[in-house]
C-alpha cells in the first residue's frame, strides 16, 4: 500500500514537474527570436524532405481528383488556352523590346526598381495550419538562408507577384514558420495607393479569416476610402518594404465616430493555392 | 517476445504512426474536410493510444506527436506537448478501468477530449492574444468554437474509425498487452 502511494506520488510528481517545464518553454519559445526554436533545427532538417516529398504525392492525389472533376472542362479551357498561348507569344516579344528600352532608360536615369533594395529568397510552402493555434504554415527557408528573426527584426513575405502574404514568425536552421495577413495576430501599417494616400492599419480578423478578408482599422477621421481603393505596405514602422500591395477593399463599415470607421479587404494573395513564397530580406540588414 | 521486443516494437511503430500522421495532417488538402473541418489526426492517435494501450503509451505518443505538432504549425513550442500529453492520460485514465479497450467507447474518448481539447485551446487564444490592443471576448471566441465543433468532432470521428482498427490489428503490440501490462508481468513473474 505504502509502495503503491509512493508510486502514484511520483508519478503525479513527475506529471508536475513535465508540465511546469512544458509551460516555461511556451512561454520562452513564444518570444521573438527565441533560441528554443533552434531546438526543432535537427528534426526539421530530417522532416522537410519526408514533408516534400509528402506534398508532392497530396498534390499528385489532388491533381487526379481534379482531373477527374474537370476532364472536359480541361479540355475546352485547353483549346482556349492554345489561341491565348499564341496571342501571348506575340505579345512576350513586344514587351521584349520594350523591356530592353526600359533597361536602357533606367540606366541612363539611374532609376531603382521599387524593392531594389531587397534580396529575394524563394522557399517552398512545408505544411499548412492545423487549427486554432496551431494555425501558421512552415516553409523550407531558415537561418543557413539568411532569414534570422529577432525582437525587433522580422521579414515581410510574398508570393511571385509580389503580394504580402505574411510576416515571418520564427525560424530554425531550415525552416521558417510564416504567419498570415489572415491571422489575427497578424498587422501591418498600409495605405491608400495614390498620391497622398491615407495611412491605416491591416490586420487579421477572428470573424473575418473564414471568408478570406482582413480588417482595416485606424482609419483617419479626414480619410477617404471607398470599395475597390488599393491597399499597399506603407513602409512605416521599417518591418515591411513601402508599396507592397496586400490587397482592395471589398467593404467600408460607417461608424458615428468618423475615426471608428472600418473597412474589409480581400488580399490579393490566394493562402489556400500556395506553393511557392519569397521572403524579403533587405541588404542593410545582412 | 521479450520485454526489449515489445519495446522496440512498440518504439517503430508508434514513431511511424506520428511521422506518417502528423505530416498527412498538415499536407491534407482543402477539399478534404467534413462540414469544414479536417481531422486532427495525432490528437485521434494520442486518444486512441491513451485508451487502448494505457497512460504511458497516451503519455509518451501524446509528448511526441505534441513536439510535431508544435515543430509544424504551433506558434511556439511545448503547448502542443502539454496538450497533447493530457489528453493521452486522460483518455487512458477515463473508462478504461472499467470498460477496457471497447472500441465502440474509444469512438465516445475521442468525442469528449476533442470537446476537452478545443476548450482549452479557445481559452488559451483568449489568454494569449497577439496583439495587445486586439482582444476578443471570451464567450465570442467559444461561440466561433461552438460553430466549428460538429464539424471538427465528425471528421475526428470518421478518422478515429479506421486508425482503432489499425492500432487493434497492426497496433504497437502483437497481444493483448501494453508497456503497463508487461512492466506488471515482469512484476508478478
Amino acid at each position: 500500500m505504502i509502495r503503491l502511494s509512493r508510486f502514484v506520488r511520483n508519478q503525479v510528481f513527475f506529471l508536475v514537474v513535465i508540465s511546469l517545464l512544458l509551460l516555461a518553454v511556451i512561454i520562452w519559445s513564444f518570444l521573438p527570436g527565441s533560441p528554443l526554436n533552434h531546438l526543432t533545427s535537427p528534426f526539421s532538417a530530417v522532416f522537410t524532405p519526408v514533408q516534400e516529398r509528402f506534398n508532392a504525392a497530396a498534390d499528385q492525389v489532388s491533381g487526379f481528383y481534379e482531373s477527374l472533376n474537370e476532364g472536359m472542362a480541361l479540355r475546352d479551357e485547353n483549346r482556349d488556352l492554345r489561341l491565348e498561348n499564341a496571342a501571348l507569344r506575340n505579345q512576350v516579344a513586344q514587351l521584349e523590346e520594350a523591356g530592353r528600352q526600359y533597361e536602357q532608360l533606367k540606366d541612363a536615369f539611374k532609376m531603382k526598381d521599387q524593392f531594389a533594395g531587397y534580396d529575394l529568397i524563394g522557399g517552398r510552402l512545408l505544411t499548412r495550419e492545423i487549427g486554432t493555434w496551431f494555425d501558421v504554415f512552415r516553409i523550407d527557408v531558415g537561418t543557413t538562408d539568411g532569414v534570422t528573426v529577432t525582437e525587433t527584426l522580422t521579414f515581410a513575405v510574398v508570393d511571385a507577384q509580389s503580394n504580402l502574404i505574411g510576416r515571418v514568425l520564427s525560424t530554425d536552421a531550415v525552416s521558417a514558420k510564416i504567419l498570415p495577413v489572415l491571422h489575427e495576430g497578424f498587422a501591418v501599417s498600409g495605405k491608400v495607393n495614390e498620391v497622398g494616400g491615407s495611412l491605416l492599419r491591416v490586420r487579421g480578423d477572428i470573424d473575418l479569416k473564414p471568408q478570406g478578408l482582413c480588417l482595416i482599422d485606424q482609419i483617419p477621421a479626414n480619410a477617404t476610402i471607398e470599395i475597390g481603393d488599393e491597399i499597399v505596405s506603407s513602409g512605416i514602422g521599417g518591418l515591411f518594404p513601402a508599396g507592397v500591395p496586400i490587397g482592395r477593399v471589398v467593404n467600408v463599415i460607417e461608424a458615428d465616430a468618423r475615426d471608428q470607421r472600418q473597412a474589409w479587404l480581400e488580399p490579393y494573395a490566394q493562402l489556400d493555392e500556395l506553393e511557392t513564397v519569397f521572403v524579403m530580406i533587405g541588404r542593410a540588414v545582412e | 517476445m521479450s520485454s526489449n521486443k515489445v519495446y522496440l516494437r512498440a518504439i517503430i511503430v508508434y514513431a511511424a504512426y506520428i511521422v506518417v500522421l502528423s505530416q498527412l495532417q498538415v499536407t491534407l488538402p482543402e477539399w478534404f474536410n467534413f462540414s469544414g473541418s479536417r481531422p486532427d489526426l495525432t490528437l485521434v492517435l494520442v486518444i486512441l493510444s491513451g485508451y487502448l494501450f494505457g497512460r504511458m503509451d497516451g503519455a509518451l505518443v501524446g509528448l511526441a506527436a505534441g513536439f510535431m505538432r508544435d515543430m509544424f504549425a504551433g506558434r511556439a513550442l511545448g503547448l502542443g506537448m502539454l496538450l497533447l500529453l493530457y489528453a493521452g492520460l486522460l483518455a487512458a485514465l477515463l473508462l478504461r478501468q472499467s470498460f477496457r479497450r471497447n472500441i465502440l467507447l474509444s469512438l465516445f474518448q475521442v468525442v469528449w477530449i476533442t470537446v476537452l481539447y478545443e476548450l482549452v485551446v479557445t481559452g488559451v487564444v483568449f489568454l494569449v492574444p497577439m496583439l495587445p490592443d486586439v482582444t476578443y471576448e471570451a464567450s465570442h471566441l467559444y461561440g466561433l468554437m461552438l460553430q466549428r465543433l460538429p464539424g471538427q468532432i465528425g471528421a475526428n470521428l470518421l478518422a478515429a474509425v479506421p486508425l482503432v482498427l489499425l492500432l487493434h490489428f497492426m497496433g504497437p503490440y502483437r497481444q493483448k498487452s501494453s508497456f503497463e501490462d508487461n512492466e506488471t508481468r515482469r512484476h508478478e513473474a
